[in-house]
């Protein structure tokens, strides 16, 4: 047996689209230990609470990343909103399920596109990516934004969708969905594919668990858990199940996220069949004062805000704990064990957002 | 939101109790207080989640509880490098080593942002 070296990774690597360093310690071209290190790009952006006031902080928020910036903003403003005791009008609640879940499919498609470019399949990479394209397009007319969006604010959204906008939204996701099941179905079926990510970097049901796995992550070990069912918005009055899958492994990620992203679709089908009539937000009056932790599920898995406020303008404290931060124990645990060779699969099987984790 | 305050010296007894009932630790987070540090620990079973508050002083330590929940690593390396709060005995510990900050404990008592 050789004698075990340290290889570098990151924090510039073609499979890495953002900033993270991992010490590999191998044994031939087997990974014996992984030791993370981040921090090239932290922003700071919690200390900026004590800058700006709390109803710009949400512009903030959103941009702690722009993948998942809808989602971040919402989760600020639901964290505030119950600190002041505010109720969002249920129209309101049903748009941001519909900017969430058009956020969901952007967000896994874009994964499954870097995906394909990891393990070399260049032309399915640029076919994912083209069908994210109609779905940003699709979520620049609803918001105004295809990064940030700045649709979610304190007290409920900015913008409305009328019918018109209502029936181009079905329609777009009826010419979309044989699209998307088409080119996913390579994804589950490909043998190229299925070699690469098949029996990769398995996690039990137990390891996930007690390593604090969230996301897909975790319901690709055959853990039910989706913040989602716990009802946030108007998620409780739109039928789901969570999605799991039982393997563990980098394939069974990958047929989570491809299963939610029909899933969102189908949500989006409810939420548009659903809109109640009435106003899209309520105004905001005073300061924030008290705190409140919410819990949202992101495309990556559950995000925590937790906000103190303490009845000025300035929060005392705004914490996000984003799922890449939660998903890096269990990475570790993977990574441990396996060849040289996967690594990237299974760093990108996690679906790292280093912007998120860099908040 | 509902929280339990417990004594330092009675922290790691606390969440070995929650740890033995299978709840998950959900976030480890800090807030500035006029003395040190107010630490919320946050767990998760069945979606109820459960927040743990204890408090750290300059010259105090809080108790690593790694040995229960080996992931509380990655934030208790964050709440020491970011806070500059102590916890003792941590067995994953970067020595400042897992953030690259430019100064230590950036988020830290008496650290105000400076204006560009």
């Amino acid at each position: 047996m050789s004698e075990k070296m340290i290889m570098p990774f990151g924090p510039q690597h073609p499979v890495l689209p953002e900033p993270i360093h991992l010490s590999l310690v191998l044994q031939d071209e087997k990974v014996a230990d992984v030791i993370p290190s981040i921090g090239f790009i932290h922003r700071g952006l919690e200390k900026l609470v004590e800058k700006k006031d709390f109803q710009e902080y949400t512009f903030v928020a959103e941009r702690i990343c722009g993948i998942c910036s809808y989602i971040h903003g919402m989760g600020y403003c639901q964290a505030v909103e119950n600190i002041m005791g505010l109720e969002v009008p249920a129209r309101a609640n049903f748009l941001r399920v519909i900017g969430g879940e058009f956020s969901r499919i952007h967000s896994h498609t874009l994964w499954l596109g870097l995906c394909a470019d990891a393990f070399g399949f260049e032309s399915l990479f640029m076919h994912t990516w083209r069908l994210r394209e109609k779905i940003l397009d699709l979520m620049e007319e609803i918001t105004g934004g295809r990064v940030i969006f700045s649709h979610v604010k304190i007290g409920g959204v900015k913008s409305d969708v009328d019918a018109l906008m209502a029936n181009k939204i079905l329609d777009i996701l009826k010419e979309l969905e044989p699209e998307f099941r088409e080119i996913t179905s390579i994804f589950l079926d490909n043998r190229t594919v299925r070699s690469r990510m098949s029996g990769v970097g398995a996690l039990s049901e137990e390891e996930a668990r007690k390593l604090g796995a969230v996301g897909p992550m975790l319901r690709a070990s055959g853990v039910a858990y989706d913040l989602r069912t716990t009802g946030y918005a108007a998620y409780g009055q739109l039928d789901f199940e969570p999605i799991v899958e039982k393997d563990g492994d980098c394939m069974a990620r990958c047929q989570v996220r491809i299963r939610e992203i029909f899933q969102s679709m189908d949500l989006i089908r409810q939420a548009v069949g659903r809109l109640p009539a009435g106003p899209i937000d309520v105004p905001v009056k005073g300061n924030p004062d008290g705190e409140f932790m919410a819990r949202l599920e992101q495309p990556r898995g559950e995000v925590v805000y937790y906000v103190k406020a303490n009845g000025t303008k300035m929060l005392d404290r705004m914490r996000v704990r984003t799922p890449t931060f939660a998903n890096l124990p269990p990475l570790i645990q993977v990574l441990k064990g396996s060849d040289l060779a996967d690594v990237p699969v299974l760093i990108l099987t996690i679906d790292p957002c280093i912007s998120c984790t860099e908040r | 939101m509902q929280t339990e305050t417990v004594e330092t010296g009675g922290l790691y007894a606390r969440v070995a109790v929650l740890a033995s009932w299978g709840y998950r630790l959900v976030q480890i987070s800090c807030t500035k207080t006029d003395s040190g540090m107010e630490l919320t620990y946050s767990f998760e079973k069945d979606y109820e989640i459960l927040h743990l508050r204890t408090y750290w002083t300059e010259d105090g330590t809080i108790p690593s509880i790694q040995a229960l929940y080996w992931c509380a690593f990655i934030y208790e390396n964050e709440i020491a490098e970011l806070f500059g709060v102590t916890v003792a005995d941590m067995a994953v510990d970067f020595k400042g080593q897992l953030y690259k900050t430019a100064r230590p404990s950036p988020f830290g008592a008496g650290i105000t942002i400076q204006e560009a």
